[in-house]
């Protein structure tokens, strides 16, 4: 049977299609000069300028205490979302998905205005935590569904051996169920992670005075120019992004 | 399932420490600014000085600064609105009014100015900096360039130029354009206003604020309507005629050869006039960069020591 | 027995629940409450209530803006479901070693920063820029052209940011087709493309629909794109909702209009949730970690 050469070809055309932006980017920021259409020799100098601007650093540090921050409280809320949703199926279960899933799709715009509206009509201050918590209602969702897609895949049968042993209820959750499920609890928390960290129209919308975080300040610099800067930042980011994610796929890979 | 665990007490443990990290107690001053306003090394002596911390957020347009205040962004000590957005502020009693006492350098400011501006008593500010609205064009790529407003009708131009995001300049350069007074409410001339400037919105790739800067620089935009402190000084060579008034009002400015290109503007000395009155009396003289500065961009600052002649040039007729 | 368990039920549903009400629902709710208020010219919402900010919405523009954003994500979806199925296709036959390295591939640049991959077409479809001077030298373009700025760049960059949540939709469920079902097809003598339409696709029915729900209801909320890589010309709803926000500070009109666009959000997703079948899930992170 003569099989259709599409499928291969429009895979390699399309990973050609999202890695060349990204490929200019990376040679870029090793270009000497300054805007991007000519090439002047390799440098280094805009990682060493990146290094002094402190504008940078403080929106990292931002990002980071948000995200460290929301991954957390969105891991705690999300799994506990995925056991209702894996567990039980109700009627109060359908909401409950539909609550879960509205968000994902939620364009961020919606999002961002309802959030800015909610505390503006509250009187509560813009700033490091109204951002917090604007992270935390959109990660509940993704980690709520990959925690589920974990449950959904996962091997009854130990449980039922380990009550068939005598386990209670509390032992067998806390000592065989969430130990086996941690991998996929643990890719949910990484991958709020890096929402949060990458978040920006939402953000946008909730900052206030001193709550720069490291997308607004690259918008910043997209709008105001140093286009090097920004390129040498893009590949620390991108060789970061990629050690996370395949972190994050052995985690699922081990658990196996 | 151990190096998971580790994993997980790492994540944890490097929020504590961050989180310990910006428990500690010591001022800080909130500055609310345009884009590249403020030099940094300017600031990092201002927090040497007075053992404090400053935190910079920039906003590229007053309307955004406003809205964003409005909407309950609190916490701000100084910012850098344009003139008649200090008086709608004012008017909604958004600002503090200031100290005289602890600002002893106001004596250095230009009367001159004060007579025609719209807080000559400076109770709720002090003069910053006084810039005018140009066109900039790259005179290598736009050689038969004509000084008007009219540049953004050419449709050989189309997707190369730019104009401010800013509804003030714009309708007024459509004013201007047509003859007609900048500060006019008459229906007529405004709905006039309106539809030369949809006309040009044909020709034009982006209303920005920013961007134009580097967009012209790189030569991604040709001709730009931006405010002057964005270009270093005409650096000679290429344009005979570095800035020209035309008849309509415009003031255009050719910028090829940018050359030296500064991210961090000159304004850093002429600002630390204010930002360091601000918090304490510590400076009884301006640091002896300011004089330099209008003569390197021919701006005019707010001091009363005379400068340059292209600065004096720059202002429009009745104020000189 | 009973009992227990529902207490269990909703204390375990709680916490999501919970929050989700108080941070989600109620502020889509004020956007739709503050939407009948009046606009007060200093900024703001005025005083009490009023219709005419929702009629206000006739206005010349927005229907064009409107009409706009709707096309945009409808060929963004289009382009990216033509895309991702051959995509999904391939991925769901090859060997598990090179799928697991293939995933990996696509899911990377989606966890990259968007602003900068947005970024990145900026740099790309310069006016200097490569791709620009190559079109000249195929005489495909004229010097003074820029690629940036018009409704194009903004649906070559669209496609690009939503093509990977059609990718993985479309695979996970074409890793659950049974391929024999084609391999029957074909022995009864089905012609290759007959039994790509026939047979694969409404097998991966689910994975589509889902595709599309992912695709075209963030692509009509986009706001970056076209703001970044976009011009005067190529303006969509996300950029008016932000311009009312920021720039107007006229929160009325900000709301009518974020709540238009709810409006169109939520039909699409009701339908697709509350579709017959099994239990109306469709699987969306299937695909990670297989």
């Amino acid at each position: 049977m003569k099989r259709s050469r599409v499928p291969l070809v429009a895979t390699v055309a399309m990973l050609v299609f999202f890695y060349l932006p990204i490929m200019v980017l990376v040679i870029n920021s090793f270009n000497a000069s300054r805007f991007g259409s000519t090439w002047e020799g390799w440098s280094l100098r805009w990682y060493l300028r990146l290094l002094h601007e402190r504008e940078i650093w403080y929106a990292l540090k931002n990002s980071l205490i948000i995200a460290f921050g929301a991954s957390f409280v969105s891991v705690l809320i999300g799994t506990a979302a995925a056991f209702a949703l894996h567990r039980y199926a109700s009627r109060l279960q359908k909401a409950h998905y539909a609550m879960i899933f509205a968000p994902l799709v939620m364009p961020e715009i919606l999002m961002g205005i309802g959030l800015l509206l909610f505390f503006v009509a509250l009187g509560v201050n813009l700033g490091l935590f109204t951002i917090f918590l604007a992270h935390v209602t959109f990660c509940i969702s993704y980690v709520a569904m990959v925690v589920l897609g974990r449950l959904q895949d996962f091997d009854f049968s130990i449980i039922e051996a380990a009550q068939d042993l005598g386990a209670n209820w509390w032992t067998v959750t806390w000592r065989v169920l969430v130990p086996l499920l941690m991998p996929g609890i643990v890719a949910g928390g990484l991958l709020a992670f890096t929402l949060s960290i990458d978040d920006f129209v939402i953000t946008f919308f909730v900052a206030g005075p001193g709550s720069t975080t490291l997308p607004i300040r690259i918008y910043s610099m997209i709008k105001h120019g140093s286009p090097p800067l920004i390129n040498a930042l893009s590949t620390i980011l991108l060789v970061v992004t990629f050690t996370a994610v395949w972190f994050s796929q052995r985690l699922m890979e081990d658990a196996k | 399932m151990k190096p998971v665990w580790k994993s997980v007490l790492f994540l944890a443990a490097a929020a504590l420490v961050l989180c310990a990290g910006c428990s500690r107690k010591e001022a800080v001053l909130h500055v609310y600014t345009w884009a590249d306003y403020i030099k940094p090394e300017l600031v990092q002596q201002f927090e040497k000085e007075n053992r404090c911390r400053v935190v910079i957020d920039t906003f590229d347009s007053n309307e955004v600064m406003y809205a964003k205040l409005k909407a309950g962004a609190e916490g701000y000590d100084i910012i850098t609105p344009s003139s008649y957005m200090v008086k709608i502020m004012d008017g909604q009693g958004m600002l503090e009014p200031l100290d005289h006492s602890l600002l002893p350098n106001l004596k250095h400011v230009d009367r001159d100015y004060l007579r025609s501006a719209l807080d000559p008593e400076m109770h709720h500010s002090v003069p910053y900096m006084l810039t005018t609205t140009v066109i900039a064009y790259l005179k290598s790529r736009v050689p038969d360039f004509e000084a008007t407003w009219a540049v953004f009708d050419r449709a050989d131009l189309k997707g190369r130029m730019t104009v401010l995001n800013d509804m003030r300049e714009t309708i007024g350069a459509g004013l201007k354009y047509l003859g007609y007074s900048l500060n006019t409410t008459n229906e007529k001339e405004l709905a006039e206003a309106r539809d030369v400037i949809l006309r040009w919105k044909r020709n034009i790739a982006k209303f920005e604020n920013e961007q134009y800067k580097t967009g012209l620089a790189s030569g991604e935009f040709f001709v730009v309507a931006g405010t002057f402190s964005g270009f270093v000084g005409p650096q000679g060579g290429v344009c005979s005629q570095p800035i020209v008034n035309a008849a309509d009002g415009a003031i255009v400015a050719c910028v090829d050869n940018f050359g030296v290109w500064s991210q961090n503007w000159l304004s850093g000395e002429a600002g630390a006039t204010l930002v360091y009155n601000a918090l304490g009396p510590s400076f009884p003289e301006p640091p002896p960069g300011a004089a330099q500065l209008p003569r390197l961009r021919g701006l005019r600052t707010r001091r009363r020591q005379p400068f340059e002649e292209p600065s004096r040039r720059l202002l429009p007729s009745g104020s000189r | 027995m009973k009992n227990r368990r529902s207490v269990l039920e909703i204390l375990v549903t709680l916490p999501s629940a919970l929050w989700l009400a108080i941070f989600f629902l109620v502020p889509t709710v004020v956007v739709m409450a503050i939407a009948f208020k009046p606009t007060n010219p200093y900024g703001g919402a005025g005083t009490g209530w009023t219709v005419a900010t929702w009629l206000s919405l006739g206005n010349p523009s927005y229907p064009a803006i409107l009409w706009r954003t709707l096309w945009l994500s409808l060929l963004t979806t289009a382009a990216s479901i033509v895309f991702a199925v051959p995509v999904g296709y391939y991925l769901a036959r090859i060997r598990k070693r090179w799928r697991q390295f293939l995933l990996l591939l696509i899911i990377v640049p989606f966890w990259t920063s968007f602003l900068i991959r947005i970024f990145a077409w900026k740099v790309l479809l310069h006016p200097d820029g490569f791709i620009k001077q190559g079109l000249v030298f195929l005489h495909l373009a004229g010097d003074g052209v820029s690629l940036l700025y018009n409704p194009w760049a903004v649906l070559l960059v669209m496609i690009y940011s939503y093509v990977p949540f059609a990718v993985l939709p479309i695979y996970a469920a074409a890793e659950r087709f049974d391929f024999q079902l084609i391999e029957a097809a074909r022995d009864l003598g089905a012609k290759q493309w007959q039994s790509f339409l026939k047979v694969f696709l409404p097998g991966i029915r689910r994975g589509l629909l889902t595709a599309v729900l992912m695709v075209f209801i963030p692509a009509l909320g986009s706001y970056l794109i076209p703001d970044l890589v976009g011009g005067p010309d190529s303006e969509m709803i996300g950029n008016k909702i932000a311009q009312r926000v920021f720039v107007d500070r006229n929160l009325p009109h900000a709301s009518a209009l974020s709540s238009l666009l709810t409006l169109a959000v939520l039909l699409p997703m009701t339908v697709v949730l509350f579709l017959p079948g099994r239990r109306g899930r469709p699987d969306l992170m299937a695909g990670e970690g297989k």
